[in-house]
């Protein structure tokens, strides 16, 4: 009884008191001295956050002191070993940094939370909006992101048993490819398809939030599950961005034929120039009937408004001028031009990392300038449609 | 991925196919005017209906055109196009090859009768025309957009009388230098004596069977309860040539009735035409149909977005379409 008495008893504080937490000043690393008034908007809704998630917070007045005899300044406590020191000597189980950076008009913010006992990064989040009313939502939309693991951590006595992370090591067919902690801590690049992550402290169990960089690919973000204190984790590849792309199609109307279409783009997967051009052949299928040849070409410039360029199913939009010319099969036939302005085209797109499948509706408005066979006015009663399938390049 | 990638490519491909073979029309369906592909030849026709006659600015839809190829006693089509705006008017004669012949300007009795009259001769309206065409020697009796035909022996101008019920065909016949006319008629429809007609259009053929030499194109006008249609009659030669029906007091014995022929529903049948296919009737939706009096009918669908005129020879094999637009003449095979 006793031993059993002994061993309850130091715990016991912690379990009826609520869990302390050193909220440190965020700072202010923008360029311009105008707008330390965001540091006390982001304060305020740190404490509010942080009290509702159950913490007591060390006064400013304390940590500061403690900052200043070791020496510190506020911005030295964004690095975590130094803000887990700082906190620790208060007794703190939490400790809160962060930064922003205005710029334009728009904000960065950077949070990261660490639990002290343990000296292990909890979890990080970077957001960035504008300096305006929204800027509130993004603050708690930052917080949101950080607090169910600050929650867990404020939930009860911290487990004696809890384990630290020993190694982390990433896979990924991505030779070269840059790998962030955070969004912004730079943490090494895969070589010979590995990386092994350079040691931090990190809990077992915890959440790490990796951002994978490489040239002429999408930028993309990717949730370890921290499980194990030796982690092996396979990444998912990287897309490689859209720069071209070559379209094989066929246009209901127009079914004797086929388009083909090349695509630049400025604005990798978003932006994109085009020329297309479809020949296609008109015939009755009479004994005595012959071909009439058209063939299509059009310059246009489209791109996606509404879809992430790695979105599984995208919707694009496209607008241009085009030219039919006609000719005849029978000799001695004049050759006819119809301009036409293809206002607007619209297609679904079932996209895959290299190829994609698209339906497309499209309006054309024909201009009947110089000697034409399809008059002034839009075309037709029926919708034109096209069926097509593209490769990446 | 890849396979999953194929999987769809085939699925749209399988359901593209099955869309295409549900609908017959979909390889030859096409934005562009669909007599193309039957099109041997053409014409630009600006020389003749220039910025002089029709006004470049002025509408397609705003300027007269009558197209008709008349076949003579040696079995060459010849080609008359009538056209006028504001400034007056032109016929432009063409042979078969789409060489030119001649131009005739302004003459005030062009229309849209055409016919080879008794001695040979083209009219066109109320003009006749001799060669080297198109030579004007004098004109006809009649209404200038009246029917008319021939029989090598005299010539018969052919009408509806709705003034009286039953409405009356009635006709006159003339020599062969347009003189010495001899009336007729015969009563319309007996059966329906409320009915109002219109003469479409009027032709004799002599490689018809005997007896039904002479077919008569009826447009009955319709009303809202019943759509206009279109009466095909087959009426001997000999009944023209007689004095049977001279009496003008014979009304309803014999009625038009008593004659062969059949009747197409539900069309407009302003534009018809006798060739020896059947009889072909313009639609306003664009399309030329064949109606065989065996039953039937087949389709040429021009699908123009330009205003047009078209004309069939007799035949019926061949046809010649004008786009008022582009004003440019197309001759071309029919396929029927």
């Amino acid at each position: 009884l006793l031993v059993l008495f002994g061993t309850a008893s130091p715990a016991a504080p912690q379990t009826v008191d609520s869990p302390l937490a050193c909220a440190f000043r965020i700072v202010d690393l923008s360029v311009s001295g105008d707008n330390a008034r965001f540091q006390e908007i982001i304060r305020e809704q740190l404490e509010l956050e942080l009290g509702n998630a159950g913490y007591t917070l060390v006064p400013a007045g304390r940590w500061e002191t403690v900052r200043d005899e070791r020496g510190f300044a506020d911005r030295d406590l964004t690095e975590g070993t130094k803000a887990i020191a700082v906190a620790d000597a208060l007794g703190a189980q939490l400790a809160v940094t962060g930064f922003y950076r205005v710029e334009e008009g728009r904000i960065v913010l950077s949070l990261k939370a660490y639990d002290v006992v343990q000296r292990a990064f909890i979890t990080g989040v970077l957001r960035t909006g504008t300096v305006d009313l929204s800027m509130y939502t993004l603050i708690d939309t930052a917080m949101a992101r950080m607090l169910p693991e600050i929650r867990l951590l404020s939930a009860g006595p911290v487990p004696q048993d809890v384990r630290q992370v020993k190694q982390i090591t990433l896979y990924s067919p991505d030779e070269e490819m840059e790998v962030y902690l955070a969004g912004e801590q730079f943490a090494g690049r895969i070589r010979q398809g590995a990386l092994t992550l350079p040691y931090f402290p990190l809990a077992v169990g915890s959440t790490l939030r990796i951002e994978k960089r490489k040239a002429g690919h999408y930028t993309a973000g990717e949730d370890l599950a921290i499980d194990e204190p030796r982690v092996e984790a396979s990444l998912k590849p990287l897309t490689r961005q859209t720069r071209r792309v070559t379209e094989l199609s066929w246009t209901n109307r127009q079914l004797m034929g086929f388009g083909l279409a090349q695509r630049w783009y400025p604005v990798p997967g978003i932006l994109f120039l085009a020329a297309e051009n479809y020949f296609y052949i008109q015939h009755d299928f009479t004994a005595t009937g012959r071909a009439v040849l058209h063939d299509d070409l059009r310059f246009l410039v489209g791109g996606y408004p509404f879809s992430k360029v790695e979105a599984r199913f995208r919707v694009g939009l496209s607008a241009g001028l085009g030219l039919i010319v006609t000719g005849f099969t029978v000799p001695r036939q004049p050759v006819f031009t119809d301009f036409y302005l293809n206002f607007i085209n619209a297609w679904i797109e079932w996209n895959w990392p290299r190829w994609m499948v698209y339906a497309r509706s499209e309006a054309r408005y024909h201009l009947a300038v110089g000697r034409d066979l399809l008059g002034r006015g839009m075309v037709g009663n029926d919708p034109i449609l096209t069926l097509g399938v593209a490769y990446k390049w | 991925m890849v396979r999953r990638l194929v999987r769809g490519v085939l699925s749209l491909a399988l359901a593209a196919g099955t869309l295409t073979l549900g609908t017959c029309t979909m390889f030859t369906d096409s934005l562009f005017p669909w007599y193309l592909p039957g099109v041997t030849a053409s014409l630009d026709l600006s020389p003749w209906i220039d910025s002089g006659l029709v006004p470049d600015d002025m509408s397609a839809a705003d300027w007269w055109l009558d197209l008709a190829a008349l076949r003579d006693s040696g079995g060459e089509d010849t080609l008359f196009i009538a056209a006028g705006g504001y400034r007056g008017n032109r016929l432009i004669v063409l042979d078969a090859d789409l060489s030119l012949a001649g131009t005739l300007d302004d003459n005030p009795d062009l229309g849209r009768r055409a016919l080879v009259d008794a001695n040979g001769d083209f009219v066109i309206g109320r003009q006749i025309l001799v060669d080297p065409l198109p030579t004007a020697t004098g004109t006809t009796p009649g209404d200038q957009n009246g029917a008319a035909f021939s029989d090598g022996l005299s010539n018969y101008l052919v009408w509806i009388d709705n003034g009286l019920s039953p409405a009356q065909l009635r006709f006159e016949r003339y020599g062969g230098a347009w003189t010495s006319p001899v009336s007729g008629m015969v009563c319309l429809s007996a059966t329906d004596p409320g009915s109002r007609w219109e003469m479409s259009a009027a032709a004799y053929d002599p490689q018809r069977p005997a007896g039904q030499e002479v077919v008569l194109l009826l447009r009955k006008w319709g009303s809202e309860d019943e759509p206009s249609s279109l009466r095909v009659v087959y009426m001997p030669i000999a009944d023209f040539q007689s004095t049977l029906f001279t009496d003008a007091e014979a009304v309803g014995d014999p009625a038009i009735d008593g004659y062969p022929g059949f009747t197409i529903s539900e069309v407009d049948g302003e534009r018809a035409y006798y060739t020896r296919k059947g009889i072909v009737v313009q639609e306003y939706d664009e399309r030329a149909w064949l109606y065989r009096s065996g039953g039937g009918r087949l389709a040429l669908d021009f699908r123009s977005r330009h205003e047009f005129e078209a004309a069939y020879d007799v035949d019926g094999e061949r046809f010649y379409c004008i786009d008022k637009n582009e004003r440019i003449l197309f001759k071309g095979r029919t396929g029927w």
